[in-house]
């Protein structure tokens, strides 16, 4: 046992460590001269913003269109389920500028919904509603299968006796279902979340401009070099580093108290 | 008071019915089967949690088949409590009283109330996780009991608990359904648990009920094989019956078919005599009056197994016939010595308590 042990904590202390190396590395070789620079820098502060913005746009309409999917998964057999399920999964398989253009054939002005929706003066390509769009369709999966993972890890009987003891549907999801899943479900929407802000595949080919953060270091990687680039990476990163950290917080704290 | 009328649902591979039943007001009703034969199926389908296939369930003459859950009144109580774990026990059990939106007031004098008759006073603040076994079960019954249902139903409360909780616990079901005056539809596999409660039994069997009536009734006459062993008759003696009333046991001889209350002859030509373990006697020790002897002599000790309370004897009776027989201590003292496997015993069978099926 205590071989087993040693190797298993060997093995993951080499492991988060290779993570870490090219961040860690990132951060101690950036001039910060020029990260100084970089963090007053106009653009790159309004391209963080609309980066995190697009991608808390994406999180939300998915967490509201989401919920209800991942429930019926969740609960419900029905004929085409594990089709439905491989339709949602989809993104986590095909290559991002794959799905960009497929959402530019769909949603582009010279095509069927997108030629509709513009009519309604709803664009997406060259817009912050187009970035979301594309954010939204690459990450779902990680929203809609947490929230499944988190509603199948209730117990239906819950379900079933608070309808007995006189609350509706929508009651018991809300008063039961809800509150018992609500952690994972977050975690779900803040991987989502993150997801959608290092998305740069589907984006670029949707909407180069405006530049959200990843097409704004490759921009800058592209026509400045290496230099200037770095200082845009290490400010996303740690900005990054604790949003997430004080989200797990919310999201952990509490956890085990039932 | 609940009638349920040709109830049937397909699910996969499984048939669930069709199931008729009737329920009478105030009646402690219990559903008895093994795991699997779809007892809580039919009770979800009671409760509103699963619509039924075909068939109609009717409460006081009104059809509530297509009703919704919350608006049947009707409390549920399950196997593994179904707490809400997010919740004290204060707000488990006032959950349907918010529901209904009753006022603040009310619910904490009800929950009060419900809290004090159930002896869960102390425990009111604590969430389910710091809950034993028996106050947790407490709790399920408190929150179905403080709605006033129309009709508790019960699936497999007690099986989840020790010998010692549940004993307790039977006792203090019996005491809330004469005490409130209850309806009670209860499903079990435990035998014990169906004969200490029940008004009347619903035996189920393969998705159908197989036999209703009083316990002492279903007890005392099985209409089928499946039946008698599922209400804990372990002894079956093959038979034939034939026009003069006589019943013939091969290797044992023949007796009247009078003793057998009603009779198979002119009905039914090969039986099965169905032998309770407490019918068979060691002979010596016998009270029991010469014409109340159904058959008398040597059977041969196949095994023993003491490990119970009751030690069990299985005992093979001329004919090949094997019947598990149960005895007191007390009783095998008074033989000369232990009998040990291939012992030949000196035994008797009662005719009391024994009955005939037909052979399916």
């Amino acid at each position: 046992m205590k071989g087993f042990n040693r190797v298993f904590s060997l093995v993951s202390v080499v492991f988060v460590l290779l993570l870490l190396i090219p961040v860690v590395n990132l951060v101690v070789t950036a001039d910060p001269a020029l990260l100084r620079d970089t963090v007053t820098d106009a653009q790159v502060l309004s391209s963080i913003a609309l980066t995190l913005r697009a991608a808390l746009w994406a999180t939300a309409v998915c967490v509201v269109l989401g919920i209800p999917v991942a429930y019926i998964l969740a609960r419900r057999d029905f004929p085409g389920k594990s089709i439905v399920q491989g339709i949602i999964d989809l993104p986590v398989m095909i290559p991002h500028t794959a799905m960009g253009i497929a959402l530019l054939m769909v949603y582009g002005r010279k095509f069927m919904l997108g030629s509709f929706l513009g009519k309604l003066g709803l664009f997406f390509v060259g817009t912050e509603a187009g970035i979301s769009l594309a954010m939204a369709y690459v990450s779902l999966p990680l929203l809609v299968n947490s929230a499944r993972d988190a509603f199948l890890a209730v117990d239906p009987k819950l379900e079933s006796v608070a309808r007995t003891l006189g609350a509706s549907a929508w009651q018991t999801f809300f008063r039961i279902t809800l509150p018992l899943s609500w952690r994972t479900i977050l975690s779900g929407a803040i991987m989502m979340w993150a997801r959608g802000i290092s998305e740069f595949g589907a984006v670029v080919i949707l909407t180069y401009h405006p530049m959200i953060t990843p097409i704004l270091i490759w921009d800058r990687f592209q026509s400045y070099g290496l230099k200037y680039a770095s200082p845009v990476a290490v400010i996303l990163i740690l900005l990054c580093l604790v949003i997430f950290a004080c989200l797990r917080w919310i999201s952990g704290r509490g956890r085990g108290a039932f | 008071m609940l009638r349920l009328e040709e109830i049937a649902l397909r699910l996969g591979g499984f048939s669930l019915g069709p199931v008729d039943m009737h329920v009478q007001r105030g009646e402690y009703r219990v559903v008895l089967g093994p795991t699997g034969t779809g007892k809580t199926v039919l009770l979800e389908i009671v409760a509103g949690l699963r619509k039924p296939g075909s068939g109609a369930v009717i409460l006081e003459g009104r059809d509530i088949t297509g009703l919704a859950p919350e608006k049947r009144k009707f409390g549920i109580v399950y196997q593994d409590y179904a707490l809400f774990p997010h919740m004290n026990v204060r707000d488990n059990i006032g959950f349907g009283l918010r529901m209904q939106g009753r006022g603040a007031c009310e619910i904490r004098t009800r929950v009060q109330e419900m809290a004090e008759f159930m002896g869960l006073t102390k425990v009111l603040s604590s969430t389910p996780r710091h809950l034993s076994g028996g106050e947790k079960q407490r709790t399920a019954l408190a929150r179905a009991l403080v709605m006033r249902p129309r009709m508790l139903l019960l699936d497999e409360p007690l099986s989840a608990l020790d010998r010692l909780t549940r004993e307790k616990l039977k006792v203090e079901l019996k005491r809330i359904h004469q005490g409130l005056g209850l309806t009670v539809l209860h499903i079990t596999h435990d035998l014990s648990e169906a004969f200490m409660l029940a008004d009347a039994i619903s035996v189920m069997g393969n998705g159908r009920i197989l036999q209703e009536g009083s316990p002492d009734d279903v007890l005392a006459r099985p209409n089928t094989r499946l039946v008698a062993e599922l209400v804990g008759i372990a002894g079956f003696i093959r038979a034939e019956a034939d026009d003069k009333g006589k019943v013939h046991i091969p290797g044992m001889g023949s007796i009247s078919a009078s003793v057998l209350g009603h009779s198979p002859c002119g009905t039914y030509r090969r039986i099965q005599l169905t032998v309770p373990h407490w019918s068979v006697g060691l002979s010596g020790q016998s009270q029991i009056p010469a014409d109340k002897i159904l058959w008398q002599g040597h059977a041969t000790m196949r095994s023993v197994d003491a490990t119970g309370t009751m030690i069990s004897l299985e005992l093979v009776f001329p004919g090949d016939n094997v019947i598990r027989a149960a005895f007191s201590p007390r009783e095998i003292r008074g033989l000369e010595k232990i009998p040990e496997p291939g012992s030949v015993l000196q035994c008797f069978i009662s005719a009391e308590g024994v009955h005939w099926v037909p052979v399916e």
